[in-house]
């Protein structure tokens, strides 16, 4: 309560601060072709010294001293609009562009114009277009959404064939994913392997590794933000791809000619065709389906209706079954109260299900988590130097642990219902970007957090509040006995709740042709994910906060330099230094399934990351691409419950599952020709973590592996070069096609995605055994477009 | 559950496994202790004694050296009647057959070696008859998989632990924790190298919560990935003997006294 005071203070200033009279020019960018809006455009204003960029939905607004200005519009991949506005009065300008393949001709601007851009008090900001994605060569010659970003750095994965991706040394539950503003829960299919953006339904992505706006909350390591295509409102198009192991389409048209439109989008694989063929039973494949209607009902007035429904399948031969994926349904309003005030009001339903039959055990597993969310946010475009973002965030989940019962009358198995929980997390913003000087400005926020956990059956209690207590004499922890459960099972009422603020803060200097940032933010979570494996699986729970799972909270800093040499190069660098109270382990061994009373396995600690960014960038000229390179190290520390334990490890800080300390990414793309266009990545990372075994022993028939401490050694190094082609035939009216040929993995290296340690059962001796999942794999996908 | 899971799942898609040289830490020796008294669930008292004592080895290492010349002492914790356990002609094994197991009362292992006393106590543990092993036909992945079908009635309102041994190094720890009180079957899939038209020894034993939580991570360990995205981190596995006289030096191992079923069971 004590922080209202201070929001208040500072929204009212702004309305002071404007005391010339100023007019507003504002309107929606679009692609003429297809109407599409544009997201990111820069609107320049050179005589003043300023400009504005277009927002998540296409519009922008800059308000200025009344005048005659020249205005330039540039984005990448179309052509500059330079056009002279007579700003006597407020002017509505909606800008249409025009696509082009051809460089952009660094005519009409000095580079000076880049600096109005660099000034901007965002870092740690990497954004993607859908044609980046589409450039960088993958394995099985899908383009990918979550591949493409782990070229950028700060940025990987705990290994092939894992879900997910780490930021700046975070967990893979730390990352905000959100498409079209619905939080996504799991962002891959089949383990990695693909991700669950249709990269043709993409229109723009962008991720925020640090200098979070307080627009964003409730993750603490990243932001993933993924807008899809509206869909074309002047004519009916098809674009899609056919691979060897996935094909992809998408419709997409006016529902009425310039007003509104439709998107729709299928994707899957069907490898699993190809083993029914050689007579294996098994299979394992995914679908996505990808819809959206838009239409503009007004000048003022756009709405949208979106959903996605997505689902990985694994059959093992009719005894085992697993299916998961996302769904997700949401209605968006866009209704802008001046020119400039502008709003977004969402409606969204996400449902997030895993279910597992096992037919030789008789059992059936139902799991899942549904949300409820509304949103409201409002960006007002005070005057050129000043913009304000605030609003309001409220959702509502519901977990379910898992449902069980018996798949077949012959089972055994007894139908049980693991407790439900249900939770609400409700949320109040402000932020602020200002202009101070010429060089200097700042962004600065507050996120103002409410989260309740609700009651529920079976919410235990344990002597002292202690779920876990040490066993001194054997050393190890255990559960403590459940003494008894909470007597108010009411799901209206809270039993524990959080109120959090959260403080965001960006300075930014800019001078000739460089900047320099500082960033600090803090965040916090309310619901983890809960897996001791070292990456998510689909059997993983999402649990709530409450009495016993407290909240995570991170303190991030971080420090920024970026310089544009020309208009080709570019480079960043930051370092970052990020501080998280409350994130769990597991105690050794910790069996997690099914488990109702997660509280009685865990162990609270705390973790930190720290590390160098540097991203060198050619952005133009026949040959474009990066070099990324990240110097980092991600470590935890659980020291232990306070009754003369040791915690975990000694309580000495280890690494985390996913830290590395050197992850260097280069690619590159190079226009060959008119037809033919090369790409290459080249990866080299330090092997994950891992622990060796330190000696072998015999239990019960048993050979085991001995081990001491958790990751003190490492896989080996990981490194890799891919290669693609692409071949378009020349003069290609109505319908547009190419080629791609790619090879993953060029020299064939067998990279660690995991060692065994295990007993040969023919020679009775002990190997380790590398298992690795992709050799050399060429591919070849045909892309159309009419 | 999970672990198998996730093996079938790597093993499907394209993946490759091949034998490496790798070089791995050495640590001082540390004494490991198995020691199991198991009664037969038919027979009212009679009871043997096995003892296994060694020392761990390098993980390379062909073999695992035994500890001879101990003192293993069971004490009935209620009569303070106590066995000597002498060894046996296998070095390494202390055993005593035919005891008269007091199967409502605690019992005390005492092992001492050059002056240091390891401890442990433990009690019987009951578990059920197997009703049948019956082979089926259906397969799990590779299609040469040999099915095997256990049948067991489990107790009701009693928290059951299972650790079944069904030959060939092949274990398996399981929980009633979904099928409490009924008549339970269940499959297990062995892989190709099972021999056929042999007579194998399928075994079932009782144990408590915290045998179980060892076995399964000893199982887990013995058998997964280090590192990954499946493993779950490995450390060292406590048992539930101590070292008394210094705790420091703690040994490896458990001790159980379980109840035990066996039938033979042989693959067509």
């Amino acid at each position: 309560m004590k922080r209202h005071p201070f929001v208040l203070v500072f929204l009212f200033c702004f309305f002071f601060v404007s005391a010339q009279k100023n007019t507003t020019l504002s309107g929606l960018i679009t692609a003429s072709e297809s109407n599409e809006s544009l997201i990111g455009v820069t609107i320049l204003i050179p005589e003043l010294n300023t400009g504005t960029v277009s927002n998540s939905y296409g519009f922008y607004s800059i308000s200025v001293p009344s005048g005659t200005y020249e205005v330039y519009v540039r984005f990448l991949g179309f052509k500059e609009l330079k056009t002279q506005i007579d700003l006597s009065q407020n002017v509505e300008l909606n800008i249409a562009l025009d696509e082009t393949s051809e460089e952009l001709e660094e005519v009409f601007v000095s580079s000076s114009i880049e600096d109005i851009i660099l000034r901007k008090p965002q870092m740690s900001l990497n954004s993607l277009t859908a044609k980046t994605i589409r450039q960088t060569p993958t394995v099985l010659g899908e383009a990918d959404v979550l591949k493409a970003i782990q070229l950028l750095p700060g940025i990987s994965s705990a290994g092939e064939g894992a879900s997910g991706f780490n930021v700046r040394g975070g967990a893979a539950d730390q990352n905000l994913i959100t498409l079209d503003e619905a939080i996504i829960f799991n962002s891959s299919h089949l383990f990695g392997f693909f991700s669950v953006f249709n990269p043709d339904a993409i229109k723009d992505l962008k991720l925020y590794k640090g200098g979070i706006p307080a627009k964003y909350g409730g993750r603490v390591s990243s932001v993933l933000d993924i807008y899809q295509k509206e869909g074309n409102s002047k004519e009916f198009k098809m674009n899609g791809g056919i691979g060897l192991i996935s094909s992809r389409l998408i419709a997409e048209g006016p529902l009425e000619k310039d007003k509104g439109s439709f998107l729709l989008g299928a994707r899957g694989t069907y490898a699993h065709l190809f083993l029914k063929l050689s007579d294996n039973p098994n299979s394992a494949y995914f679908y996505d389906l990808n819809t959206k209607l838009s239409y503009q009902f007004d000048k003022n007035n756009r709405m949208y209706l979106s959903g996605y429904f997505g689902r990985d399948v694994f059959n093992i031969d009719q005894s085992f079954l697993a299916v998961y994926g996302n769904s997700v349904f949401n209605l968006r309003w866009n209704h802008l109260f001046s020119p400039k005030l502008f709003s977004n009001l969402s409606l969204i339903y996400s449902d997030y299900y895993y279910g597992l039959t096992l037919d030789f055990v008789g059992f059936n597993w139902d799991s899942g988590i549904r949300n409820f969310n509304l949103k409201y946010d409002f960006k007002n475009y005070i005057t050129d130097k000043t913009t304000l973002n605030f609003g309001v965030n409220a959702i509502h989940y519901t977990f379910n642990p898992g449902s069980i019962e018996p798949n077949r009358d012959t089972s055994g198995i007894n139908p049980s219902q693991l407790d439900k929980k249900t939770a609400f997390e409700g949320s109040l913003y402000a932020d602020a970007t200002q202009q101070i000087s010429e060089r200097f400005s700042i962004q600065y926020g507050l996120r103002i957090n409410h989260f309740i956990r609700f009651g529920q059956k079976g919410m235990n209690l344990y002597a002292n509040d202690q779920p876990v207590i040490y066993n001194a004499q054997l050393g190890i922890y255990e559960s403590a006995a459940i003494t008894g459960e909470y007597p108010d099972t009411n799901t209206s009422k809270s039993i524990e709740n959080y109120t959090h603020f959260e403080p965001r803060l960006t300075l930014s200097y800019g001078a000739n042709e460089y900047s320099l940032k500082v960033s600090y933010n803090r965040i916090n979570q309310y619901l983890h994910l809960i897996s001791n494996t070292n990456s998510p699986t689909p059997l993983d729970v999402w649990a709530p906060s409450g009495p016993y799972i407290k909240p995570q909270q991170l303190d991030q800093w971080a420090f920024g330099y970026f310089k544009k040499y020309n208009t080709s190069y570019s480079l960043q660098t930051e370092v970052f230094y990020k501080d998280i109270k409350n994130r769990l382990d597991y105690i050794d061994g910790a069996d997690l399934v099914a488990n109702e009373a997660i509280e009685r396995v865990l162990l609270n600690g705390k973790s930190r990351a720290y590390g160098l960014e540097i991203l060198f960038k050619k952005s133009q000229g026949a040959f474009q691409g990066w070099l990324a390179y990240t110097l980092s190290k991600s470590e935890q520390q659980t020291p232990g419950i306070g009754q003369g334990d040791p915690g975990i490890n000694q309580g000495e800080w280890y690494d985390t599952p996913y830290d590395k300390t050197h992850d260097l990414s280069i690619t590159g793309s190079y226009q060959l020709s008119t037809k033919w266009r090369l790409n290459g990545n080249f990866i080299l990372q330090t092997g994950q973590p891992v622990t060796y075994p330190n000696g072998q022993y015999e239990i019960a028939g048993i050979v085991a592996p001995n081990y001491g401490l958790r990751n003190e050694n490492r896989l080996p190094a990981y490194h890799r070069v891919d290669i693609s082609a692409t071949y378009s035939p020349k003069n290609q009216k109505r319908w547009k096609n190419e080629w791609v040929f790619g090879i993953y993995n060029l020299y064939n290296r067998k990279n660690a995605a995991s060692i065994a340690f295990r007993q040969n059962t023919k020679t009775m001796t002990n190997e380790a055994v590398r298992f690795s999942i992709f050799g050399i794999v060429p591919a070849i996908t045909y892309n159309f477009k009419f | 559950m999970k672990k198998l899971f996730f093996l079938l799942i790597l093993g499907l898609l394209y993946g490759c496994e091949e034998v490496i040289d790798l070089e791995v830490p050495s640590a001082p020796q540390k004494l490991v202790i198995d020691a199991l008294i198991t009664k037969s669930i038919f027979d009212t008292q009679k009871a043997s004694v096995e003892v296994k004592l060694m020392n761990t080895s390098d993980y390379f290492d062909a073999s695992i050296p035994t500890v001879s010349g101990a003192d293993v002492k069971i004490t009935n914790v209620s009569t303070n009647e106590i066995w000597s356990i002498s060894e046996s002609d296998d070095k390494g094994t202390y055993s005593m057959e035919n005891v008269v197991l007091d199967t409502l009362s605690p019992y005390q292992l005492t092992i001492t070696i050059e002056g240091e006393i390891y401890e442990a106590t433990s009690q019987l543990v009951r578990s059920v008859p197997i009703k049948s092993v019956v082979q089926g036909d259906q397969t799990l992945f590779t299609g040469d998989e040999t099915e095997i079908i256990l049948s067991y009635q489990d107790v009701k309102d009693r928290e059951d632990y299972y650790f079944i041994d069904f030959g060939y190094n092949n274990y398996f720890v399981g929980t009633d924790k979904f099928y409490d009180g009924s008549d339970f079957s269940f499959s297990f899939f062995y892989d190709e190298d099972f021999p056929k038209n042999e007579e194998v020894f399928i075994s079932m034993l009782g144990i408590d919560e915290a045998a179980y939580n060892y076995f399964r991570i000893l199982l887990s360990q013995s058998g997964q990935g280090g590192g990954g995205p499946f493993s779950t981190p490995s450390s060292t596995l406590r048992g539930n003997i101590q070292n008394s006289t210094n705790p420091e030096n703690f040994p490896l191992g458990y001790f159980r006294i379980s109840e035990k079923d066996q039938v033979p069971f042989t693959a067509e």
